[in-house]
């Protein structure tokens, strides 16, 4: 009988390791190593040298701390086109700080803390299209950061720094920022202190969406000297201190489908007259003009399944029968 | 008040001193001349009462004391008493004034003094020599003494000392001028004499830095005087600027590498218009900014410009597509099956059969992961299997038995276990030949199809 029992357990435990989610490290030297642990994205990232690409299937994952230049790709956050995988989250807080990260990427998480790129040796950092339930710190020199979905506060470092930060919801606001950054063909959808504390300086604004009609937009008057070219807004905001130009006021209207000041994976934020409001590049404002056109689902620019069908059990010939189907990302 | 009375100090002095000496003299002095001090001799008492005048005509008006001590036979001082007393100034009779002094300007030293009638009052009217004076505005000061030798306070008053000449039509004889305040380098000129004229200045202002200054001019006229300067301001241009230039040379860089900034030579145009093919091939992809600045001919730089870029990946030859994929059972990524695609495709849309049949019957996880023309994988899918037992292995083709192509499904172990059953069912006018050993277990079985045939050359084994 005890035999019995150990048996239904072992077997139990197999079935349950089987189930396991595979984390894929792929190395620069083509080589290639799998990891099915209870933690695989931090064992994922111990093994991963600069320039290494880890994939991270649909599931919940531990969060780490990044110093080194790796890629990080997940199955992306937009409930719709993560059917056949599930999101990719991370429960907590992604850390880069003030460490030699630079080129990394991260792309197609749905990050369910926060997410901090500190430290002026991480640069050229890219982030795309990932879901930030937190706060996004931008630190990063030359950081792009685009088609991200950011629910918290968006921080940058008030010295000079030449982040690109495009094509994005930004549910929160954002503070801190200086010069030489560029905010470009994003969304705010702050209702009010859309530029928070510490005051954003010389920071250029390019053919964004501020769905705010609040007079208090700019908490504070505390950021200054900055320009903004080409934006729409929902009001008629007070630039004191600023400089404004050729932007569009007391738009109404302006989304396809869109209330509230909360993001909402419903909403359709394509532009109800996209021709009317050109931005500097002659592209329609919003998420989807400019160069880095918001990607409908936020799908990752890595091979993404799109559903799939597999048959539970093999056939009397010991087949699987599977239907899978995949597309190719352009970028 | 010329004396000074001192009996009562004496007197009480002289009951300070023994009654068996006498007191021979006493000593005076005025403030702090000790050593001025007088000295009288007495004829000699036990008691003195002493009452005289001392003189007090070398003391000015005013506060001052007396100090004074007896001495007696033994040449022994009494302790010296100590006055204050104010002397007060002496009468002065009804005055007259008897002479006045006159100066221009600061020169007192050089006052002018004329005694006059002595008289209560004097009324002047006078000149006073201002011949030496030069023209212009000046002060005279005046003040007079009375018979007592005292002065009143000066009397100031401005005057203006008018030219030596007579009003007659002068002429500018020449003119003065100077650079900043560089006085000592004046350059002076004569001229044509005219009541008026005009005065162009040509001076190569070459030697002064470029920059604001300060040009002082000033004319003279032939009764030699000077007019006050005027002054007025220029810029003293760069010399390069005296003629065109042309902007020979652009220098751009990109973000904050000066360092690496790279020097473009330009055709001399006074107006360029540059056409650059900045070499960004270093740059990373992302945003940057391009930085650009121009050099004239004469060394001269002009302000930098800087204009954000988005340095773009390099462009694909095609739109992306799916070239391959794999799975593998579990954690065997080793040993996955990856079957590359014939003819590539996106999206990829294809019914996969995974061949399953070398694994025992139980549940598993099949894995796939998914490629792309740009070398790019997919995350990893995962699902439970439950792979089944296989029951019947069939032999549809036409040969040998070790050929899996001639077996419909698995080929069946060379030990065909309990419960497995071989079917041979070959194709139309084809054979099954057992070629390598078979052995059947017990409670397997071989079925030969009606029709079908089944030759033996190596062994079969039916336990």
């Amino acid at each position: 009988m005890k035999k019995q029992r150990l048996l239904l357990l072992l077997l139990l435990a197999s079935g349950s390791l089987a189930a396991q989610k595979a984390v894929l490290l792929h190395r620069t030297n083509g080589t290639q190593q799998a990891f099915y642990s209870n933690d695989p994205f931090n064992e994922a990232y111990n093994a991963a040298a600069k320039g290494d690409t880890i994939y991270l299937p649909g599931g919940t994952f531990n969060p780490i701390n990044i110093d080194k230049g790796i890629k990080i790709y997940g199955a992306g956050h937009y409930p719709d086109s993560t059917q056949a995988t599930g999101q990719t989250i991370i429960n907590g807080t992604i850390g880069c700080y003030y460490s030699d990260a630079d080129s990394l990427l991260i792309e197609g998480l749905y990050i369910k803390g926060h997410l901090h790129i500190r430290g002026l040796e991480n640069v050229y950092v890219k982030v795309k299209r990932n879901r930030i339930d937190g706060n996004l710190e931008a630190h990063s020199p030359y950081g792009q950061y685009d088609g991200n979905l950011v629910i918290g506060i968006t921080f940058g470092p008030s010295t000079a720094n030449t982040a690109f930060l495009t094509n994005n919801i930004f549910q929160g606001p954002i503070a801190g920022f200086g010069n030489g950054t560029i905010f470009r063909n994003n969304i705010f959808l702050a209702q009010s202190d859309v530029l928070y504390s510490p005051g954003n300086t010389y920071v250029n604004f390019e053919n964004n969406i501020f769905v705010s009609s609040n007079a208090s937009w700019n908490y504070n008057n505390y950021s200054i000297h900055n320009t903004f070219t080409k934006n729409v807004f929902a009001g008629s905001p007070d630039f004191t201190g600023n400089t404004a130009t050729g932007n569009y006021f007391n738009v109404s209207g302006i989304f396809v489908s869109q209330s509230g000041f909360t993001f909402s994976y419903n909403d359709n934020y394509h532009l109800q007259n996209p021709g009317t409001y050109p931005g500097v590049d002659g592209t329609q404002c919003g998420i989807y003009g400019g160069l880095f056109v918001y990607k409908e689902g936020g799908v990752p620019a890595n091979p993404h399944i799109i559903s799939k069908t597999i048959s539970g059990t093999t056939d009397a010939s010991g087949k699987l029968n599977a239907t899978i189907k995949v597309a190719a990302q352009n970028h | 008040m010329r004396t000074l009375y001192i009996l009562a100090g004496l007197m009480l002095a002289s009951l300070l001193l023994p009654a068996q000496n006498k007191i021979r003299g006493y000593e005076y002095w005025f403030n702090n001349a000790f050593d001025g001090k007088v000295r009288q001799s007495l004829s000699g008492s036990p008691v003195l009462t002493l009452e005289t005048q001392i003189p007090t005509d070398a003391l000015i008006p005013g506060l001052h004391s007396l100090h004074y001590r007896l001495y007696d036979d033994s040449s022994r001082y009494s302790l010296t008493q100590d006055h204050f007393f104010y002397k007060i100034p002496p009468a002065v009779s009804a005055g007259q004034l008897v002479a006045y002094e006159y100066w221009f300007d600061q020169g007192l030293s050089t006052h002018t003094t004329v005694a006059t009638a002595s008289q209560a009052v004097v009324e002047l009217n006078t000149q006073l020599n201002a011949e030496t004076l030069l023209p212009g505005l000046h002060q005279v000061h005046i003040r007079f003494k009375d018979n007592h030798g005292l002065w009143s306070l000066p009397y100031s008053s401005p005057f203006y000392r008018m030219p030596a000449v007579g009003p007659t039509q002068r002429n500018i004889k020449g003119y003065q001028y100077w650079f900043d305040d560089q006085y000592s380098n004046n350059v002076t000129q004569l001229i044509a004499q005219s009541p008026v004229t005009t005065i162009t200045l040509s001076e190569n202002t070459l030697h002064l830095p470029a920059g604001l200054h300060t040009l002082h001019v000033r004319v003279q006229d032939d009764g030699g005087f000077w007019s006050l300067p005027h002054t007025s301001h220029f810029y003293r241009m760069p010399q390069q600027s005296v003629t065109g230039h042309s902007i020979v040379q652009a220098h751009y860089w990109f973000d904050n590498n000066l360092a690496a900034g790279v020097m473009h030579p330009v055709t001399g145009q006074a107006v360029a218009e540059v056409n650059i093919a900045a070499d960004a091939a270093a740059l990373p992809e992302g945003l940057h900014w391009f930085n650009i600045r121009f050099r004239d001919d004469a060394g001269f730089w002009s302000g930098t410009t800087s204009q954000a870029i988005y340095k773009m990946p390099k462009a694909s030859t095609g739109d992306n597509v799916i070239t391959a994929y794999r799975y593998w059972i579990n954690e065997n990524l080793e040993q996955n099956t990856t079957v590359t695609l014939g003819t590539p495709v996106n999206p990829l849309v294809a019914p996969i059969q995974a061949d399953l049949s070398t694994l025992e019957a139980g549940k598993y996880a099949i894995r796939f992961q998914f490629k792309d023309a740009k070398g790019q994988w997919s995350v990893v899918t995962t699902d439970s299997i439950n792979v089944q037992a296989i029951t019947a292995y069939t032999f549809t083709g036409n040969g040998n038995w070790s050929n899996p192509a001639n077996w419909s499904g698995p080929v069946p172990p060379s030990n065909v276990p309990d419960g497995k059953e071989v079917v041979i069912d070959h194709a139309e006018g084809g054979e099954c030949i057992i070629d390598i050993p078979v052995t059947m277990a017990p409670g397997s079985r071989l079925t030969v199809k009606p029709g079908k045939r089944l030759r033996i050359q190596g062994n079969l084994i039916h336990q």
